[in-house]
C-alpha cells in the first residue's frame, strides 16, 4: 500500500512535469493558432458547444459523466453562477456579450463590471483588464480551473450504471465545499462484525421457544454487555470487547429487544 | 514507514512546486497548483455511539490541475494528495490519501467523438484502537473507474452513444478482501433526441456485471431499461429525470432474481443572480454495504444553496438523507450470519463560510453533523468542524 502510495506520487510528478513543458510549447503557439473545438474556423458556435468547452476548461468535469449531455453541463455551469443573459439555451448562437458574460463569470469578476445589464459593459470590461478576445477559443485561453467548483462530488443521486457515484469515497469528501462523508467504505463498520453474527446464529438456532414474560424488576442493569440478555449491551457483551470497548456495540443485530433475539431474552442468555 | 511515506510525498511535491514554478507563469491556463489547509475538531473520531473521542485534526491537501487543450482533443489532468493528522487517535494519528482524475476528450469528426475519464481513489484508513480494542477494521483501499463513451451525431437533434465502465476496488487488508473486493463491468446504448431547444428525450440500455472477486456468492448481474427527460423550464430553472425497470440476478441461486423501478431526478433554480440551489433524489437496487448482503434497495435525496452574501463572502449549504433497506432473503447463505431483515438512515447537512482575501486566496469556515442509524450497525453521530486556508499556488 505504501509502495502504491510513493509510486502514485512518483507517477503523478512525472506525468505534471513531462506535461508542463508541452504545455508552455503549447501555450508559445497558441497567437498563431487556437486550438480548441470552437475556434473561430468552425465557425460560430452554440451555447451548448460553449457549455461543453467550459466544464472541461473550468475542471468541472470530473463531477460529471465521461461524456456530458449539453444540458448536464449547462446545469453544473449554473450551479456554479455562470450563464449567458438570460440563461442558457443549448441552440443559440453565442454573441460576443454573452461571451464576454461567461468569462467574466467563470473568472469571479462579475462585481468589477460597472452595469452588468449592458452587455458592452462585460466586453469592455474585459478590454480594461488588457483580455482581448475575437473568439471563443480566444476567450477560453484566459479562463482556469475555478477556484471553488461546484460539484455533486459527495452526493450524486444518478441510477445509471455509467454515471452513478461509487458508493466508494475517500473520506472528506465534498458536497459545495463543504466535506460530507459517506459511509460506503468499511470504515463504517464499528461494531466488530465476529461478534454479532456468532450472537444471531445462536439466536436463530432456538426455534419453537416461546418469548417469556418479562420480570417486573430487571434484576441487571441493561447494557451492561455483561451478557444478562436484556437485549442492549449484548452485542457488546460477546466477548472481545472490541465494539463494547466505545460503547458501539449496543444496537448490533439483535442487540436491542425487537431484534430477532429479544424475544429470548438476549443473546447471551443462551 | 507512514513518515517515510510522507516525507517522500513532501519531497516530490516539493519538486512539482519549483518544476512547476518556470513555466507556471506561462501556462497559467493550463497548469495550476492549489493548496488548501485546514484545521478542525471531530467530536466522534471512532464513530463510536457512547464514550465518543474527539480530536483535533490538521488536513494538508494539495492539489494539482493540468489542462491541455489541443485542436480536437482536451486532456486534463488532476492529482490531489491528502495528509491529515489527529492530535487523539491512538494508535496511528496519520492518514494519507490520493486521488487523481484523468479527462481525454477527442473529436475524430463533427460526428464522431470519443470521450475517457479515469478516477483512482487511494485511500489510508488504519486500523482504530481504542483502549486496547478494535473499534474499526484497517481498510485502506484502492479503487479505479474507467470510463468511455463513444458518440455518434446521426442529425443535428440526434445523436447515439455506446458507453462502458470498469470499475475495480481492492483492499489491503485480507479480511476484508474477501468479502468486498469487487469488479464491476457496465455498458450500455443511449439515443438522445433534441425534441425542441428546451426538451431532449432519451432512451437507454444499460449492463451491468458485479463480481465480487473471491465471493462469486455476492455476485449479480443487471439489465437496465430507461427513459430520460431533460427540460429548461425556465432561463432559471432547469431539470432533468430518468426512470426505468432493473432486473437483477443474482448468482446466489437461492436469492433469485429482483424486479425494481429505479429513478432519479435532479433540479436546479436561480432564485436570484446571488443564489443557487440544486436538489436531487434517486432510487434503486445498489451494491450492498453490510457484509452477507448482496443487494440494498437505496433512496436518497439531497439539497444545496450557495449564496453570495456580498461580492466576497459566499455561503454554501448542504443536506442529504440517504435510506438503505437490506433484506433477510437478499442475505448469503453464511452459517456466521442470521438473515434478517435491516434499515439504515444516514442523514448529513453541512455549511461553510468562504471569504475571499483575493483573486488566490480564501479562508473558510465550516460544519458538518451526520446522524447515522441502523438495524444492523451501531449508530452514531458527528460533529466535525474546520478552518481553512484555500490559496492558488
Amino acid at each position: 500500500m505504501k509502495r502504491l502510495s510513493v509510486f502514485m506520487m512518483m507517477v503523478a510528478a512525472g506525468a505534471m512535469l513531462c506535461a508542463s513543458p508541452a504545455s508552455v510549447f503549447a501555450a508559445d503557439k497558441k497567437p498563431a493558432k487556437q486550438a480548441s473545438p470552437v475556434a473561430e474556423e468552425s465557425g460560430p458556435i452554440t451555447e451548448g458547444e460553449l457549455a461543453q468547452w467550459l466544464v472541461k476548461v473550468l475542471g468541472l468535469s470530473r463531477f460529471l459523466p465521461a461524456a456530458p449531455t449539453d444540458f448536464e453541463c449547462i446545469q453544473i455551469l449554473m450551479q456554479n453562477n455562470i450563464a449567458p443573459k438570460d440563461g442558457w439555451n443549448q441552440d443559440n448562437t453565442v454573441t460576443l456579450g454573452n461571451l464576454a458574460r461567461v468569462v467574466v463569470l467563470a473568472l469571479g469578476r462579475q462585481g468589477e463590471v460597472e452595469n452588468p445589464e449592458n452587455d458592452e459593459s462585460w466586453v469592455n470590461y474585459l478590454k480594461s483588464e488588457g483580455i482581448d478576445f475575437g473568439s471563443a477559443g480566444e476567450a477560453m485561453d484566459n479562463l482556469e480551473p475555478l477556484p471553488q467548483p461546484v460539484g455533486p462530488e459527495a452526493i450524486v443521486t444518478s441510477t445509471d450504471p455509467l454515471s452513478k457515484l461509487s458508493r466508494i469515497n475517500p473520506p472528506d469528501n465534498q458536497q459545495v465545499g463543504a466535506d460530507l462523508s459517506t459511509l460506503g467504505h468499511i470504515s463504517s463498520r464499528v461494531i466488530h462484525h465476529r461478534d454479532i453474527p456468532r450472537i444471531e446464529q445462536q439466536i436463530s438456532r432456538r426455534p419453537g421457544r416461546h418469548p417469556k414474560p418479562p420480570p417486573m424488576t430487571p434484576t441487571k442493569p441493561s447494557g451492561s454487555g455483561s451478557g444478562s440478555g436484556s437485549g442492549h449491551g449484548g452485542a457488546g457483551g460477546s466477548g472481545s470487547g472490541g465494539a463494547g470497548g466505545s460503547g458501539a456495540g449496543g444496537s448490533g443485530p439483535g442487540g436491542n429487544g425487537g431484534g430477532p433475539g429479544g424475544d429470548d431474552g438476549g443473546p447471551n442468555a443462551v | 514507514m507512514k513518515l517515510l511515506t510522507s516525507i517522500g510525498a513532501g519531497v516530490l511535491t516539493s519538486a512539482l512546486l519549483v518544476g512547476s514554478a518556470f513555466s507556471a507563469s506561462e501556462t497559467a491556463q493550463n497548469f495550476q497548483i492549489k493548496n488548501r489547509f485546514r484545521v478542525g475538531w471531530d467530536s466522534n473520531v471512532y464513530e463510536a455511539e457512547k464514550d465518543k473521542t474527539d480530536s483535533f485534526k490538521i488536513i494538508e491537501e494539495l492539489e494539482f490541475l493540468l489542462n491541455m487543450d489541443m485542436e480536437q482533443t482536451f486532456f486534463g489532468l488532476r492529482y490531489r494528495p491528502t495528509f491529515l493528522y489527529w492530535t487523539d487517535r491512538d494508535p496511528d494519528d496519520t492518514d494519507f490519501h490520493h486521488e487523481a482524475d484523468l479527462v481525454f476528450a477527442h473529436n475524430f469528426s463533427p460526428r464522431l467523438s470519443l470521450n475517457l475519464k479515469d478516477t483512482l481513489r487511494i485511500a489510508d484508513i488504519p486500523e482504530l484502537i481504542d483502549r486496547g480494542s478494535v473499534v474499526r477494521e484497517k481498510d485502506d483501499y484502492t479503487y479505479n473507474l474507467l470510463d468511455g463513451v463513444l458518440g455518434y451525431r446521426l442529425s443535428d437533434q440526434t445523436r447515439v452513444e455506446v458507453g462502458a465502465r470498469y470499475t475495480v476496488l481492492r483492499y489491503d487488508e485480507s479480511k476484508i478482501s474477501k468479502t468486498d473486493d469487487y469488479d464491476i463491468y457496465a455498458g450500455g446504448l443511449t439515443l438522445r433526441h433534441q425534441l425542441n431547444p428546451d426538451t431532449a428525450l432519451s432512451g437507454d440500455l444499460r449492463y451491468e456485471q458485479t463480481d465480487y472477486k473471491d465471493l462469486d456468492s455476492r455476485s449479480s448481474d443487471s439489465v437496465f431499461a430507461g427513459a430520460g427527460l431533460e427540460q429548461i423550464f425556465s432561463p432559471n430553472l432547469v431539470g432533468n429525470f430518468r426512470g426505468g425497470v432493473q432486473k437483477k440476478s443474482f448468482d446466489d441461486k437461492h436469492i433469485g432474481d429482483e424486479t425494481s423501478p429505479f429513478g432519479d431526478l435532479s433540479l436546479t433554480y436561480l432564485p436570484s443572480p446571488k443564489t443557487r440551489i440544486t436538489g436531487g433524489m434517486g432510487y434503486s437496487l445498489f451494491e450492498a454495504d453490510v457484509y452477507p448482503f448482496a443487494n440494498q434497495d437505496r433512496l436518497l435525496g439531497y439539497v444545496t444553496l450557495s449564496h453570495d452574501l456580498t461580492a466576497r463572502i459566499q455561503l454554501f449549504l448542504a443536506g442529504s438523507y440517504q435510506n438503505s433497506k437490506y433484506h433477510a432473503k437478499q442475505a448469503l447463505d453464511d452459517s456466521s450470519f442470521t438473515k434478517i431483515d435491516g434499515s439504515e438512515d444516514v442523514l448529513q447537512g453541512s455549511a461553510r463560510l468562504s471569504y475571499m482575501l483575493n483573486r488566490k486566496n480564501y479562508l473558510e469556515a465550516s460544519v458538518q453533523y451526520m446522524d447515522f442509524s441502523s438495524d444492523l450497525r451501531s449508530d452514531f453521530d458527528r460533529t466535525r468542524i474546520e478552518l481553512g486556508w484555500r490559496t492558488q499556488l
